[in-house]
C-alpha cells in the first residue's frame, strides 16, 4: 500500500512535467500533500506522538490545505494562468522527467553498505523528485511555477527525511515547516509586488541586474 | 553569557515593535552591539583555559569552543561599526517611524540569527539559523523598495532557499550515513567520524558544500572566479614567455 502511493507520489511529479496549466500544479501540489500524510499516517510508528501529530499537521494542514489556498489566491489576484512556452517544450520535458524518475527507481534498487539505514524505495523517489523539480524550475518561465517548483522541491525532501530509519529530532522539523512556510508567504507578497512593479509575472523581466557589465 | 546575547535582541523586538520610536531604535541597536562585543570579548578571554563550555539554560545545543569564538568576535567588531553607522545612514533620508522600526527589528533578528549560527553546537539547529538569516536580510535587501531592490529581493531569497534546501538533502543524507551514532552534534560527529559510512559521507558532503555555497553566494560569483582564474592563467604564460 505504502508502496504504491509513493509510486503515485513519483507519477504527480510526470504529471507537473507535461501540464502548464499553473492551477493543475496548484491542484497536485494539494495531492502530493496528502500523499505524504497518508505515507506517514500508514509508515510511521505510532510510539512517538508528538512528533507524529505534528508531523500531521505540517502535511494535512499546511502542504495540502494553507499553500494551495494561498497560492490559488495569488493567481487569482494576477491573472497567470498559463506557463506558455518554457524554454524546452512540455513534451520533451515530461520524458526527461521520466528519465529522472527511472533513474531513482534504478537508485533505490542499489544494494551497498548502509543502505539498511534507509527504505529504498522513498530514497529513490524523493531523489528523482528534487531532481525533476530543480529541472522544472530551470525550465519554466512563470516565477510562480518557481515557487510551486521550491515547494514540490520541498516535498521530495519531506519524503527523503521519512525514508532516514530513525526519525530527525522535532526541533529540525518545526524549523523546516517555519522556512517552508515564511518563505512561500515572502515569495508570496514579492510576486504581487513584482507584478505591479513589473508588467509580466514572466522570469525575463527579472534581468537589469547584472554581476558585472564586462563582456569579456 | 550566551543567554544574553541570544535572548536581548528577542526581547529588544518586542519591545521596538510595540513602541516605534526612533530614538529608541538607534539606542537599541547600539546597546546590542555593545553588549555583544563585551560578551564576546569577556567569553573569548575566559575560553582561553577552557576545552568547552556549554549553557546553563540552552544544555549542549549552544556552546563556545576555540573556532567559533573567532567568528563571534569578527561578527561582533562588523556589527558594532554597523550599528554606529547606522544613525547616519538615516540622517539624511525620510523615512517613517514605522518602516524604521522595521529596519531595526530586521537587523536584530538577522544578527541573532548569526550569533545562533555560530554559536550552535548542532549540524541541523545551524542550518535552522542559518534558514532565518535569509528571512531577516530578505526585509533588508527589499528596505528601498525600488525595481532593483525587488528584484535582488526576489533573487536572494529564491537562490538562498533554494540552496539551503540541498543542504539539507546532505544532512539528512549523513544522518543515514552515521547509522547508530543517531547525533548530530558536531563533537558526536567529531568522535565518531571513523564509524561514518563513507558512501553517505562523501555524498553529504557534495550536498553541503553546494548548499552551503549557494547561500556563500560562490553561485553567483562563479563567473568572476573562472574569469579570475583565466586571467591569472594567461600572466602566468606571458611571465613564462618573458622569462624563457
Amino acid at each position: 500500500m505504502v508502496n504504491m502511493l509513493i509510486v503515485l507520489f513519483g507519477l504527480t511529479m510526470l504529471y507537473m512535467a507535461a501540464t502548464s496549466r499553473i492551477k493543475a500544479h496548484i491542484k497536485m501540489l494539494s495531492f502530493q500533500g496528502l500523499i505524504l500524510f497518508l505515507i506517514l499516517f500508514l509508515d510511521e510508528d505510532k510510539t512517538n506522538f508528538i512528533n507524529l501529530i505534528f508531523l500531521s499537521i505540517e502535511t494535512l494542514l499546511v502542504k495540502t490545505i494553507l499553500i494551495p489556498l494561498f497560492l490559488t489566491r495569488i493567481l487569482n489576484k494576477n491573472e497567470v494562468f498559463r506557463d506558455n512556452e518554457p524554454h524546452i517544450p512540455n513534451f520533451y520535458s515530461l520524458v526527461i522527467a521520466s528519465i529522472m524518475l527511472f533513474a531513482g527507481f534504478m537508485i533505490s534498487s542499489l544494494h551497498g553498505q548502509g543502505f539498511e539505514n534507509v527504505t529504498a524505495l522513498y530514497f529513490g523517489v524523493s531523489i528523482s523528485t528534487i531532481l525533476i523539480s530543480l529541472f522544472l524550475i530551470t525550465t519554466r518561465k512563470k516565477i510562480l511555477t518557481h515557487v510551486i517548483g521550491y515547494i514540490m522541491m520541498e516535498n521530495g525532501i519531506f519524503l527523503l527525511s521519512l525514508s532516514v530509519a530513525k526519525e530527525m529530532p522535532i526541533i529540525v522539523s518545526m524549523g523546516v515547516l517555519l522556512d517552508i512556510f515564511i518563505a512561500v508567504f515572502i515569495l508570496g507578497f514579492l510576486i504581487n509586488k513584482i507584478n505591479t512593479a513589473f508588467d509580466e509575472l514572466n522570469i525575463c523581466e527579472l534581468c537589469n541586474l547584472k554581476d558585472c557589465d564586462c563582456n569579456d | 553569557m550566551i543567554e544574553v546575547i541570544l535572548i536581548f535582541p528577542l526581547i529588544a523586538c518586542l519591545i521596538l515593535f510595540f513602541i516605534k520610536s526612533k530614538k529608541l531604535n538607534d539606542f537599541a541597536l547600539i546597546a546590542y552591539a555593545i553588549v555583544h562585543l563585551v560578551i564576546s570579548i569577556a567569553l573569548y578571554l575566559k575560553k582561553i583555559n577552557l576545552e568547552i563550555s556549554s549553557t546553563k539554560l540552552f544544555g549542549a545545543y549552544f556552546s563556545v569552543d576555540s573556532l567559533n569564538i573567532l567568528f563571534l568576535l569578527i561578527l561582533s567588531v562588523i556589527f558594532a561599526g554597523v550599528a554606529f553607522y547606522n544613525k547616519s545612514y538615516f540622517k539624511n533620508t525620510d523615512r517613517s517611524d514605522k518602516a524604521h522600526t522595521y529596519y531595526s527589528i530586521a537587523i536584530l533578528l538577522f544578527i541573532f540569527s548569526m550569533t545562533g549560527t555560530i554559536l550552535s553546537a548542532n549540524l541541523a539547529l545551524s542550518w535552522v539559523f542559518i534558514e532565518a538569516t535569509t528571512l531577516a536580510s530578505a526585509y533588508l535587501i527589499y528596505f528601498n523598495k525600488t525595481k532593483h531592490a525587488l528584484e535582488a529581493a526576489w533573487k536572494y531569497v529564491f537562490i538562498c532557499s533554494i540552496g539551503i534546501a540541498l543542504a539539507f538533502v546532505g544532512i539528512i543524507l549523513l544522518s543515514i550515513g552515521t547509522g547508530s551514532i543517531n547525533s548530530l552534534f558536531f563533537n558526536d560527529l567529531y568522535i565518531n567520524a571513523g564509524k561514518i559510512v563513507p558512501f553517505w559521507l562523501k555524498l553529504s558532503f557534495v550536498f553541503i558544500l553546494v548548499g552551503f555555497g549557494t547561500k556563500m553566494g560562490l553561485a553567483l560569483s562563479m563567473r568572476g572566479f573562472l574569469m579570475l582564474i583565466l586571467k591569472l592563467l594567461l600572466l602566468f604564460q606571458l611571465y613564462c614567455r618573458l622569462h624563457y
